[in-house]
């Protein structure tokens, strides 16, 4: 056998991972089907509320005040000069299309009304309007376009890199990720915003950085290794890259957790929204992409190099 | 077309909070550069040079090529590549560790470590670099200012982890010959029948 050094068997319970993973998946299916995601401001459209002060405004009071009094939600910026501020509310679901510019209007009132009580300064409301989303359907629209061409041709360049069966794990494990991330933002009602969409996009390429550099071992393995199963020479690579895939996620972790405690709360989302991914990706990294390309049957053959290996095959008595 | 409006929009994230973000972020690369240090010794210190090497080089390129605005996604783009570099080093290290351990001797451990981490290193940053590549031409706003500072990372930061490395660990251990490194520490792998072939020797 060559498993005699200290090995870990992780493809032992690949089962039972395998299952986890499609149970974790479906559930975060539904959960996306059913709970949707909880888009913010950047997103959705909101009521745009501008209002002008007698004296200079310090943006974090205005926001403490609307915190407040229920308008958790509320983005406040200055323009024009720092007397001047907009204030970003999200739109209600429930008012229908026709009625939302009447709609801002009452919000802009009640606004108004609620820092003029709060306020020493005079204030006066400049406008209130209804406002479509920032990133709208055509980002949303794009970044689906974008993916699955990105997909496409990854799944490209690893069938000539090294062979299909591992397309198919690298963009299984790339799903894999994504989906479950996104579900456990749906799941606990976590604000989905360009903050979390960059966190996305560097999931992305954690994930791929991770199930590559695994399966470049396995690659290797199974040219350089005489002997052992399909099987041994995924558990022989998942150890050999064990220390390095245990190294790279702490040092991920360990910045991320420093950003998460010390970073204050506009880097929050970002911090919780990347922990979520990497513990995700580790996991993949190590069942997800390796167990898809044993359960297709991966052999030697489909990794041989055809002319040089063979002959040095022909010497080994 | 008529202008509707015209204004402009102080930034919805206020001073206080970025200082408290870059805070952050400072104390993140703190840390990660004493672990290397810590954990990789010698090795630690060149690709701690070349991390610090490679950031001056994506802001270098960034402000003077392309006039490009930072925006949030766009400086994850650059969290993610240093990220990468570090993994790159971390590939080639624990690659000199294991030569080492199965008993080649210091200069060769260099050099084997290097070549057989290359290829891993290059087929990750290709895949990802394809990735953004495709996100650029498709993607629009922010998802763009993350390709680009991506593309731009992954180039600088495969150059400072593979050739700013090798140039220290070259100018450090060149043309000394000798069986240890200061690589931190590793296990003598103890010869059995049967290991040798499976660790290729």
């Amino acid at each position: 056998m060559l498993l005699t050094e200290k090995q870990i068997d992780f493809m032992g319970v690949r089962k039972i991972a395998g299952i986890g993973s499609i149970v974790l998946i479906i559930v975060s299916i539904v959960s996306l089907a059913f709970n949707s995601l909880e888009f913010g401001l950047d997103f959705t459209s909101g009521t745009s509320v501008r209002l002008s002060y007698s004296e200079a405004v310090v943006v974090q009071d205005v926001n403490q005040t609307l915190r407040d009094n229920g308008y958790e939600d509320a983005v406040v910026v200055t323009f024009g000069s720092d007397r001047d501020i907009r204030i970003l509310l999200p739109v209600d679901e429930t008012v229908a299309i026709g009625e939302q510019a009447a709609q801002a209007v009452i919000v802009g009132e009640s606004i108004a009304e609620l820092l003029q009580s709060s306020s020493g300064s005079e204030i006066s409301l400049l406008g209130s309007d209804y406002v479509s989303a920032k990133v709208g359907g055509e980002l949303v629209e794009s970044g689906g376009i974008g993916m699955l061409v990105a997909l496409a041709i990854i799944m490209v360049y690893i069938a000539m890199r090294f062979q299909f069966k591992f397309s198919v794990g690298a963009v299984v494990a790339l799903a894999h990720d994504l989906i479950i991330t996104l579900g456990i933002f749906s799941l606990f009602r976590i604000e989905f915003n360009l903050n979390t969409l960059a966190a996305l996009l560097a999931i992305i390429g954690y994930s791929l950085n991770d199930t590559i550099v695994v399966s470049d071992r396995i690659r290797e393995n199974f040219r350089r290794l005489r002997k052992g199963t399909p099987l041994e020479m995924v558990n022989i690579s998942l150890n050999q890259t064990l220390s390095r895939t245990l190294i790279t996620s702490l040092t991920t972790l360990l910045v991320l957790f420093s950003i998460l405690f010390i970073g204050g709360e506009s880097t929050q989302g970002f911090a919780v929204a990347l922990i979520i991914g990497v513990v995700i990706g580790t996991y993949s990294s190590i069942y997800i992409a390796s167990n898809v390309i044993l359960y297709m049957n991966v052999t030697r053959e489909d990794l041989m190099l055809p002319v040089k290996e063979g002959a040095e095959l022909d010497d080994i008595p | 077309m008529t202008i509707v409006e015209q204004s402009v929009i102080g930034p919805s994230m206020g001073q206080e909070n970025l200082d408290q973000g870059l805070l952050g972020v400072q104390v993140a690369a703190g840390l990660v550069v004493l672990f290397m240090l810590f954990y990789y010794r010698t090795f630690g210190m060149a690709a701690n040079a070349a991390l610090i090497m490679n950031i001056l080089m994506i802001v270098a390129v960034m402000s003077s090529i392309i006039p490009a605005t930072l925006t949030l996604p766009g400086i994850v783009g650059i969290v993610l590549t240093v990220g990468m570099a570090v993994d790159a080093n971390v590939l080639i290290f624990t690659r000199i560790r294991e030569e080492l351990s199965e008993g080649a001797p210091a200069q060769k451990a260099i050099d084997a470590g290097y070549n057989r981490a290359f290829t891993t290193i290059i087929d990750a940053n290709l895949t990802t670099f394809l990735v953004a590549a495709v996100l650029y031409t498709i993607g629009t706003g922010p998802v763009r200012g993350f390709a680009i500072t991506l593309m731009i990372g992954i180039i600088t930061s495969m150059f400072t982890a593979i050739v700013g490395t090798r140039a220290i660990v070259n100018l450090i251990y060149g043309g000394k010959s000798g069986k240890t490194l200061s690589i931190g520490s590793y296990r003598m792998k103890v010869k059995q029948d049967g290991l040798n072939i499976a660790a290729g020797k």
